[in-house]
């Protein structure tokens, strides 16, 4: 009796660990079409003119996205210019966590002085094509002219605690090496973050 | 980084290696380490689970640990107060290793990063859950994993 309810019990629990399929590094970018905090809608084809983008899951209350918000407006200070934009994507359902609302969002953008687009994945459909399955999780991507190329996927830099620390910047080291006609050799690291909040 | 086990109230900080040290012993104790963190919320939920089992077995060979992911610089600011306002008598273990990257696998290759995670070590088995638990789930796996 306990082996057939441990066995029912692990069924029911497959569900909820199985994750879905991320992308990988060479992978083609979705496209999306969402709304940023200024209200004007932002979709990755308006971006058919830069080298490519850092593409951002990130969000108002995770105290992991708030320990990069200042690394990451300084990606964008330092890599727009040579046509590497950031671009942040709110992932979160604010129902779930309410300090993740548009009109929250739009406050910390404020804030902060954010330099970059701030998105709301409203109705959560662009998160999962990607495979973001936390915040902050970074996607670098190439313009490849017909298409954006996944190009890594993962964390900023190696210490999410203390900047002055990293001696890995996985991102710009990327783009330092895409810049140089080479694929970089670090294309996907692991991170702890929040995971992404849906409702259950 | 060199930085010795320091106590900070009811809080060990402790280096990856140390963790890895205790993940590795291979006696006839279950191990349970929950990967938590004051600021996420299914953990917070599921906390008294693992406070709950730690009573319920206390009296076999259960070692329940709460191995926190707060930032080293919230020790004194949440981690500290969330364990003494929530009475938790668990021990409490603040992993001081921010290159998450560096040993995120070493924990378990399934591992994608997000919390709460659960490990489960007897023996040299390791078993992994990068999910939320509910009670009754939980006991049932900690009686599971305590059969020889």
């Amino acid at each position: 009796m306990k082996q057939l309810l441990f066995a029912f019990l692990l069924i029911t629990i497959l569900p909820m660990g199985s994750k879905a399929q991320g992308l990988k590094p060479g992978d083609e970018a979705p496209a999306f079409s969402l709304k940023n905090v200024d209200g004007r809608t932002i979709s990755l084809d308006d971006f058919a003119d830069s080298k490519g983008v850092i593409l951002i899951f990130t969000c108002n209350h995770c105290p992991y996205s708030i320990a990069y918000e200042d690394r990451i407006i300084a990606l964008d200070k330092k890599f727009k210019p040579l046509g590497w934009p950031v671009v942040a994507i709110n992932p979160n359902d604010p129902s779930v966590q309410p300090l993740d609302s548009f009109e929250k969002m739009q406050e910390r953008a404020a804030e902060k002085g954010f330099t970059f687009p701030y998105l709301f994945d409203e109705g959560q459909k662009i998160f999962p094509q990607y495979g973001a399955t936390r915040t902050p999780h970074v996607f670098l991507l190439q313009n490849m002219k017909d298409k954006f190329v996944v190009r890594y996927i993962g964390a900023i830099d190696n210490n999410y605690e203390d900047e002055t620390l990293a001696d890995r910047k996985y991102v710009e080291e990327a783009i330092t090496a895409l810049e140089a006609g080479q694929m970089p050799a670090t294309s996907f690291t692991k991170a702890i973050g929040c995971s992404v909040k849906v409702k259950k | 980084m060199a930085n010795a086990q320091m106590a900070h109230g009811p809080v060990k900080v402790i280096t990856f290696a140390e963790l890895q040290q205790e993940m590795n012993i291979q006696d006839d104790t279950l191990r349970v380490f929950n990967f938590w963190a004051t600021w996420c919320k299914p953990c917070v939920e599921e906390m008294p689970c693992f406070t709950e089992a730690g009573k319920s077995f206390s009296q076999q060979k259960v070692k329940i640990i709460l191995v926190s992911l707060d930032l080293r610089k919230h020790l004194e600011s949440r981690l500290v107060p969330f364990i003494e306002k929530n009475q938790i008598s668990l021990p409490v273990w603040l992993l001081d290793a921010p290159d998450a990257n560096a040993w995120i696998d070493r924990v378990s290759p399934q591992w994608e990063g997000s919390i709460p995670a659960t490990l489960f070590t007897r023996q040299g088995q390791k078993y992994f859950y990068e999910t939320q638990f509910e009670c009754n789930l939980l006991k049932s796996y900690i009686n599971q994993y305590l059969k020889p």
